[in-house]
Parts: structure tokens; C-alpha cells; sequence
């Protein structure tokens, strides 16, 4: 029981972080200056 | 981003400034194009930065005339326009940012009436006269020495070219056995004075001084020692780029930016520090 719970805990944390990465991305737009 | 000509090193220089300013930002990515002193060709250059849906163009027009259709055309059309050291006509652009070449010429013409004691007799290279630079330069040149006992004793168009200052300068020391200082337009016009001065064997009885300041010529020649003094005429690349940032960051930018000069002496010019 607390081994699946762990596991859990650890698939949530590496939801968020996927999630933050994304977001993190989405803002670095590129821009061509021309 | 549009320059109109590359011939000239000043020009070299604002799109190095550029450049260097937009490495330090990945997400932006530049194009540059030359437009080889002509304006057709700029307005085609313009007309594909368009067609391409570029996020924002920088230009540095050849003439003011033939390039505001384009540049009027891409700012109706929500690009934002950065236009750079000479203008178009209208309103039509984003932004316009640029030196004054009157209050370099006052700068320059203030900082000779202090080192030559508020008196001497100069001689002046112009830069083209029928370019507002080279009219603006001179004018603010003569508000800066007005009221001192300063006479400019001789005057001529170099048309921003060092052979024709240095031809135009064989004329002045023919005509003239003393010259206390050489006001040239640009820091070619001065360093030609120079060549011309030392052929004589009198480069030692006068100072020479010019503008633009540029990292490997005016302020290499003040350096040197060959120049006096050399006033910046700033690119405004860096400039640019920060604004397209602020831009892209959705805040707003002021219509017209007026560049600072600074003077370029050998008391300033090793330490990297403008006055």
C-alpha cells in the first residue's frame, strides 16, 4: 500500500514539473526580426 | 533588418551593434539585408519582410521619400516599424531612434572654444551638404563657437570621403600658414586633414577633431593621438533591440528616441568611458 502511494506521489511530481517545463516553453516565443 | 548601405563603417558598426545586442536573447532570430544604396531595393526588402509575416522590422532608410509607402504599409498592417538614424516622412512607423547631429556639431563647437582659450582659426571639413547630417553638423558647429573670438577661416564640402578632406585640406594650408585646430564632419574627413597636415610636415602646429568615434577608427585615432577628440554619433543598435524586446513584451514605446553622445579624448579613451 504505501509502496503505490509512493509511486503515486512520485507520478504526480513528475506530472507537475512536465507541465511547469511546458509552461516554461510556451513563454520563451520566438521572434524573427527582420 | 534593413540597412541601406554597408559601405560606409559606420553602418557596419550599427548592424554589429544589433546583432550583438540579439545574440544575447535566443528567442530572438535576425535577418539581416543590404541594401546597397538603393532605394528600390530597400523597398523590396521591406515589401518581403512583409509577405514573409517577419514580428517587427528594423530599418535604417537610404531616403525618406521612396521608403515610407513600405514602411507606412507594414505598420497598418500590425508590424511594428523600428526606424533608424534617418527618418521617413509620416507618422506611420512604431518608432524612430536617432542622434542629434545639431547638438553633436554645438558639443563639438563648445569643447574647441574651451580647448583653444575661446580663441584660433579653424578650418572646417564638411560632410555632404545636401544631407541634412552634414548641414546639421555644421550649423550646430557654428552655435557652438558663436560669441568666442573662433574664426573658421576655411571651409569645404568633403562629401564624408577621407581623399576628398585630405585634397580639400592641401587647399587650406596652401592658403593658410596658421590653423589651430580641423573640425571635420567625420572622423575619415579629420584623419584625411591629418595625412594632408603631416605631408606638409604641420601636423604638429594644429588639432584635429571629428565625430562618429567608431571603436576602430575615431577612438582608435584619438589613440593614436592623430585626433584630439572624436564625438560619438551612437548606432543605436542596442538600443533598438531593447526596444523590440520591450515590444514583444506588449509595453509601450516612446515615438521618437534621441540618442546621448559622448567625446571621446585621450584622457577617456583607454579606460573605454566617454565624457
Amino acid at each position: 500500500m504505501t509502496t503505490r502511494r509512493n509511486t503515486m506521489k512520485k507520478l504526480l511530481v513528475a506530472a507537475l514539473l512536465f507541465g511547469f517545463s511546458l509552461a516554461v516553453h510556451a513563454g520563451d516565443k520566438q521572434y524573427v526580426v527582420g | 533588418m534593413s540597412q541601406c548601405n554597408l559601405g560606409e563603417p559606420w553602418r557596419v558598426q550599427m548592424n554589429t551593434d544589433i546583432k550583438n545586442a540579439a545574440e544575447k536573447h535566443p528567442n530572438i532570430k535576425m535577418i539581416f539585408k543590404d541594401a546597397q544604396n538603393d532605394s528600390l531595393k530597400q523597398r523590396a526588402q521591406i515589401e518581403e519582410f512583409v509577405s514573409s509575416k517577419v514580428d517587427l522590422i528594423i530599418v535604417s532608410p537610404k531616403e525618406a521619400a521612396p521608403l515610407t509607402p513600405p514602411v507606412a504599409d507594414a505598420y497598418k498592417k500590425g508590424i511594428p516599424v523600428i526606424v533608424l538614424d534617418r527618418r521617413v516622412l509620416g507618422s506611420d512607423y512604431t518608432s524612430f531612434i536617432g542622434a542629434d547631429n545639431k547638438k553633436i556639431g554645438r558639443a563639438a563647437g563648445k569643447w574647441v572654444v574651451s580647448k583653444l582659450g575661446g580663441k584660433g582659426e579653424v578650418v572646417e571639413l564638411k560632410g555632404l551638404m545636401t544631407s541634412t547630417p552634414g548641414q546639421d553638423r555644421d550649423s550646430g558647429f557654428r552655435d557652438g563657437i558663436k560669441g568666442s573670438n573662433l574664426k573658421v577661416v576655411f571651409d569645404a564640402d568633403m562629401k564624408w570621403l577621407e581623399p576628398n578632406a585630405r585634397k580639400e585640406m592641401e587647399s587650406a594650408l596652401a592658403t593658410h600658414p596658421k590653423i589651430d585646430l580641423v573640425y571635420g564632419h567625420n572622423d575619415p574627413g579629420a584623419h584625411g586633414a591629418y595625412l594632408a597636415a603631416k605631408a606638409a610636415g604641420r601636423e604638429k602646429e594644429m588639432l584635429f577633431i571629428g565625430i562618429d568615434a567608431l571603436p576602430h577608427e575615431g577612438q582608435a585615432y584619438v589613440k593614436q593621438g592623430i585626433l584630439a577628440a572624436s564625438f560619438e554619433y551612437p548606432t543605436g543598435g542596442r538600443e533598438a533591440i531593447d526596444m523590440a524586446l520591450d515590444i514583444f513584451a506588449g509595453k509601450q514605446v516612446p515615438k521618437e528616441v534621441t540618442l546621448d553622445s559622448h567625446v571621446f579624448t585621450k584622457d577617456n579613451v583607454d579606460s573605454g568611458e566617454s565624457g
